[in-house]
């Protein structure tokens, strides 16, 4: 660029060097410089950096084993009046485990002891009348130490990514009962895999068993049985007529979930997973009469 | 992406006066390189918007390219004082809207205008680099490429991500996809002499993909259930189309790039090498995406020594000491260009290579809080 004047050119070297400024503060944004860009656009989860990490970690290592979005499962609900000690043993691939805790009366203090020189604090002297939680990390056989003046409850749950894997119900397998539809789950906006099948059972309600089933995690899943044969996108399944079968609360393994009763499956031709929170039809499983 | 200059012609260039200034009218050229590009970006956006369930809108692709082409044409009009059609601009936005993805958009929802601000911010950010940074008359970085590679990373995970690097189980659209980039790497490297360079870059990337491959590697991608190691390791990133796309057709801009062949086998080599050497450690597609991107930001800024080293016939021979002629402070942009290149090459390997030890990168490909 030709400039006519040392004014001119003057003032283009200086707007050249204010440029620099916005360059750099790219270069330390772009490289989350003190987590600045993890704090200016947080991934929408309630999972801690060091569930990610480690969910990160186990999938990148066990590589035949697809996970599950993190969900928590209880392992113990301990109760008791005055100062007491539970023991809990948090299973060794838990992300993440918590204790939900009420108290009637004075404060409770909460301490999980796993050795002499490892105890991680809970709740240290908080109010009763009411109802806390806390998180804890690591693994294995814990002492929860509780002071406490009057009657609590504890919650215990620990947070797991495994699939979870319920047998059919026996209702499914007794005498009376038929496999309806079934068909094998395909991706549409995300990736699915596994089988559906629909059964009529002896009493005359129906029931949907998913089995070796994985989606690609997330929350706030619907499973809706839907008109069309081959749901390939978003907009064509939310198009068409649908109805709710139950919501799914864990990603990955085998599971059974009873049929709404104003619901008739014979009027249905595919099983959609929805993510409500995202308005995505994630996968898809187009249905055949057995 | 490629951006061969127009070629020269030889008749009366029409122009009309504007205030004071007279403005020289520039056709579009017929035999222009840079429509054959075009002509095969728009068939592969087509096939991804039928057949392959790119998650791009209509919207975002057409805002994308005009916004491009609208600066371009605003900005050349002003400075040169010509008419021009803006081939390169919209070129910009065509290969910015055919990579970049915004999180939440949903293939077949075609007049989607989420996240239109990133695409925006994509073509405005590779144009100024064109534009902003130049050394000797010469812009220095390819410009989808650097309006990528920035808002890739200033957005993050989380709001943007690149078009996976597979679409798909083999099927008819991904066959058709391939032969679409294949036939577009004949048509389009041919012509500008480019054929050398993307075949030393495959190569060094294949082998040493290879070697990551049999070490026992892993990428997990949102696309793919589980992780993805092994013989898988090497297909998916070797054969990736979108690694094809970015050597066919972004590394092989010429003005960007080296002059002689011998310098652009060079090119070549060394982005695979930059490129390998930054995915080594990234265990998620993202990451691994950005590595090959950021790659070419170091390279492009290695150009000019190429040149001196690897001159072309009619060139002078080597001159150590004339390796960097262009540092020659008090010059208007020159110094703060030199110090923009300066900063943008260390910090686009060096912010990818950060993300390998973001645990929200992994897990947002592992479908955990993120939507791509």
């Amino acid at each position: 660029m030709q400039l006519p004047n040392p004014g001119a050119r003057h003032a283009t070297q200086t707007l050249g060097w204010l440029l620099l400024l916005p360059l750099i503060a790219a270069a330390f944004f772009g490289g989350n410089a003190f987590g600045l860009r993890d704090r200016a656009f947080p991934a929408p989860t309630t999972l801690s950096d060091q569930s990610l990490s480690q969910a990160a970690g186990q999938a990148i290592n066990h590589t035949n084993e697809l996970p599950a979005q993190p969900y928590f499962v209880t392992i113990a609900t301990p109760s008791g009046s005055g100062n007491g000690t539970r023991t809990v043993s948090v299973a060794s691939d838990a992300l993440q485990w918590k204790v939900d805790w009420q108290c009637d009366s004075g404060s409770i203090s909460i301490e999980a002891r796993q050795s002499v020189a490892k105890s991680q604090p809970i709740a240290h002297n908080a109010a009763c009348g009411g109802s806390g939680e806390n998180y804890a990390v690591n693994s294995g056989t814990f002492t929860l130490a509780i002071t406490a003046a009057g009657d609590w409850r504890l919650q215990v749950q620990q947070q797991l990514d495994r699939p979870q894997n319920s047998p059919p119900e026996a209702a499914m397998t007794a005498a009376g009962s038929s496999v309806l539809a079934g068909g094998s789950f395909y991706g549409i906006d995300q990736q699915g895999q596994g089988t559906a099948r629909i059964y009529h059972l002896a009493d005359g309600s129906y029931a949907l068993r998913l089995e070796n089933f994985y989606v690609t995690p997330n929350t706030d899943f619907i499973i809706r049985l839907s008109v069309l044969q081959h749901p390939g996108s978003t907009p064509q399944f939310i198009a068409n007529q649908y109805a709710d079968v139950a919501p799914l609360p864990i990603t990955a393994g085998s599971f059974n979930f009873p049929i709404p009763a104003g619901v008739n499956p014979s009027a249905y031709h595919s099983v959609v997973i929805w993510c409500d929170r995202l308005t995505s039809a994630y996968a898809g499983a187009s249905l055949t009469a057995a | 992406m490629t951006t061969a200059s127009a070629p020269v012609t030889a008749r009366p260039v029409p122009t009309f006066r504007l205030g004071s200034r007279d403005i020289k009218v520039i056709k579009p050229s017929i035999r222009d390189v840079r429509l054959r590009l075009a002509a095969i970006i728009i068939s592969l956006q087509v096939l991804g918007q039928t057949l392959l369930g790119f998650k791009i809108s209509v919207a975002q692709i057409l805002i994308t390219i005009g916004f491009c082409a609208l600066l371009e044409f605003g900005v050349v009009l002003w400075r040169d004082g010509l008419l021009a059609w803006p081939a390169s601009g919209m070129l910009t936005g065509n290969s910015t809207a055919f990579i970049l993805r915004t999180t939440g958009t949903h293939h077949a929802d075609w007049w989607s205008l989420n996240g239109i601000e990133w695409f925006i911010a994509a073509g405005a950010v590779g144009l100024l680099s064109k534009y902003l940074i130049r050394i000797d008359g010469k812009h220095v970085f390819n410009p989808s490429n650097a309006g990528l590679v920035a808002i890739l990373l200033v957005g993050g995970v989380t709001n943007v991500f690149p078009q996976y690097l597979w679409w798909g189980p083999l099927s008819a659209g991904v066959g058709l996809a391939f032969g679409v980039i294949l036939f577009g790497a004949w048509w389009i490297l041919r012509p500008v002499k480019m054929l050398r360079m993307a075949v030393a870059f495959w190569v060094t990337l294949a082998v040493l993909i290879g070697v990551l491959a049999a070490t026992g590697r892993c990428f997990v991608a949102v696309w793919h259930p589980g992780a993805i190691c092994g013989w898988n390791y090497w297909v998916d990133i070797c054969t990736s189309p979108e690694v094809l796309i970015f050597v066919f057709f972004m590394m092989s801009d010429p003005v960007t790039a080296p002059r002689s062949q011998a310098g652009r086998v060079f090119y070549g080599v060394a982005t695979a090498v930059i490129a390998v050497a930054l995915l080594s450690f990234q265990p998620a597609e993202f990451g691994i995406k950005l590595a090959i991107l950021a790659s070419l930001i170091v390279t492009c800024a290695m150009v000019r020594g190429i040149n001196r080293v690897f001159p072309a016939k009619a060139e002078r021979a080597f001159q150590p000491e004339a390796l960097w002629p262009a540092i020659r402070p008090g010059r208007g942009w020159l110094t703060p260009a030199i110090l923009a290149v300066v900063i943008i090459t260390i910090a686009a390997p060096v912010d990818t290579a950060v993300l390998a030890g973001n645990a929200r990168v992994t897990a947002v490909e592992l479908g955990l809080g993120g939507t791509q």
